[in-house]
């Protein structure tokens, strides 16, 4: 499964995940040329969003599907000791072993760091539950919400004055992590071909999380400033907002951070008078008048078309965009010339529609997004040809359900 | 920020800046082996320019580097 010349050809992985934040990073160590070996068991060890295709149907969850492309499935009982004694000796033929269940649950499996080294002493050992192995909250169960919450997330992106907190789809935390985890298990694969040495890696989500709002604590740590949800406004530019355009669920977002761009926004909208009006003339100004401005601009923006507008205030050097679909999205004539909106033909699902990673590495060549693994799709290939069983053992660990 | 398992776990950490002083600033997120990386302050502009001169020099020319302990001269600023 490695291809010549991607970056991370003859590496293997071995991941043990669920949801998005490891697998997310496993398909993007196996786009950067991984052999990525994602293990699961069907004696209780199923990734949750296998389940989220059709029925009782393991290999019809498109949501699994693109957190997983091309990696390959191994179905192995976990809880049984050959089954153990069979990761064993495939972590001695790995470079990488990573997962993100509760802190405890490998070492509970007997396939935790100290067992692992005992097989392969310079493996990376990689470890990313939601709150990390160590602290009061180790053992707590995680989903992307719940670490948007606790990472003070969901309540900053929030509207001030808003009744209850409202959460969002994307599980920023998940997204981060799995990019921040292929960069340590990438600097630690480096520090190994220097050193020779293996590596724990302690990779909380939630820190994660918080290490991207570090602005938002350095304001507070520094300026002594409590945060408080600003919804849509900035305290650099001003305006800054969406403002509904004509049609249906229409919006145009601007954000306007120099005075140049304010003195070139109001003839792009209509209002042309806006640039000589001295309430708006500055930053202060305009976050002052804030409330009127605003609803100048909600009748000034009501009758255009919002893309139209994005792109002449785009010609005009104002940051401006239309607030996309998911259709928009990926029929985005700029996200379409750089291929990053792929087609994946899935078994039993079919072409299916895909970001593929936001990388390009000119000179290495990255793996297109490939159809993701049916469930235990490898197990057999990887039995004879990484392990080098014979077909008679194999049969005995099937017929024992060892290998499941 | 003062949330126990976060101070348990030592996510933040206290930076020494020249100018802002002592502050608290959020820690690399992955431990390596056990140990937290602690942060630095980001650098004042120019800060390091004399000792990486001098880490340059001292690499390729050892008598320059004697004389490089004034980094902004190299830079040309003074001329």
């Amino acid at each position: 499964m490695t291809t010549a010349g991607a970056p991370l050809a003859g590496v293997r992985v071995l991941s043990f995940s669920t949801g998005i934040a490891a697998p997310y990073a496993g398909r993007i160590l196996a786009q950067c040329g991984a052999d990525v070996i994602k293990v699961e068991s069907r004696a209780g060890g199923i990734d949750s969003f296998r389940y989220f295709g059709e029925g009782t149907d393991l290999n019809s969850s498109t949501r699994f599907a693109e957190m997983n492309f091309g990696m390959r499935s191994l179905t192995v009982n976990l809880k049984h000791p050959d089954g153990v004694r069979l990761i064993l000796g495939l972590a001695a033929r790995s470079d990488v072993v990573m997962d993100n269940f509760r802190a405890d649950v490998m070492d509970k499996l007997g396939i935790g760091a100290p067992q692992l080294w005992k097989v392969r002493p310079d493996l990376i050992v990689m470890k990313m539950p939601g709150m990390g192995t160590s602290g009061p909250r180790s053992n707590y169960g995680t989903w992307g919400a719940t670490l948007n919450a606790f990472s003070g997330m969901t309540y900053m992106w929030n509207h001030a004055g808003q009744t209850r907190p409202i959460g969002a789809q994307g599980s920023y935390p998940d997204y981060l992590s799995a990019v921040m985890a292929t960069i340590v298990v990438t600097a630690a694969l480096d520090r190994r071909s220097r050193t020779g040495q293996g590596l724990f890696i302690d990779l909380a989500q939630v820190e994660v999380a918080a290490y991207a709002l570090g602005v938002t604590y350095l304001d507070a740590s520094i300026n002594g400033r409590v945060p408080t949800p600003e919804g849509n406004s900035s305290p650099t530019g001003a305006p800054a907002g969406a403002f509904r355009c004509r049609g249906r669920d229409r919006w145009c977002a601007i954000v306007i951070e120099t005075d140049s761009q304010w003195r070139a926004l109001g003839a792009m909208v209509g209002r042309p008078e806006l640039a000589t009006d001295a309430r708006f003339a500055t930053l202060a100004g305009r976050r002052r008048h804030g409330k009127a401005l605003e609803e100048i601009l909600v009748a000034a923006f009501a009758d255009l078309e919002a893309g139209e507008a994005a792109q002449r205030l785009q010609e005009a050097g104002i940051p401006a965009g239309m607030v996309q679909t998911g259709e928009d999205l990926a029929a985005d004539p700029q996200l379409r010339h750089r291929n990053f909106i792929r087609t994946v033909d899935q078994p039993g699902l079919g072409p299916i529609t895909a970001a593929d990673v936001p990388l390009r590495l000119p000179g290495a060549s990255l793996r297109p997004p490939a159809a993701a693994p049916r469930l235990g799709e490898h197990t057999d290939e990887i039995l004879r040809d990484v392990l080098g069983y014979a077909e008679a053992e194999i049969e005995r660990l099937r017929a024992e359900e060892i290998v499941i | 920020m003062a949330d126990a398992h976060v101070r348990a776990r030592g996510l933040f950490a206290s930076v020494e800046h020249p100018v802002l002083g002592r502050y608290e600033q959020v820690s690399f997120p992955a431990i390596f082996d056990g140990e937290r990386i602690p942060p630095k302050a980001p650098p004042t502009l120019g800060q390091h320019n004399a000792a990486i001169l001098e880490e340059l020099f001292a690499a390729t020319d050892p008598v320059r580097a004697a004389d490089s302990s004034n980094g902004d001269d190299l830079l040309g600023k003074d001329r």
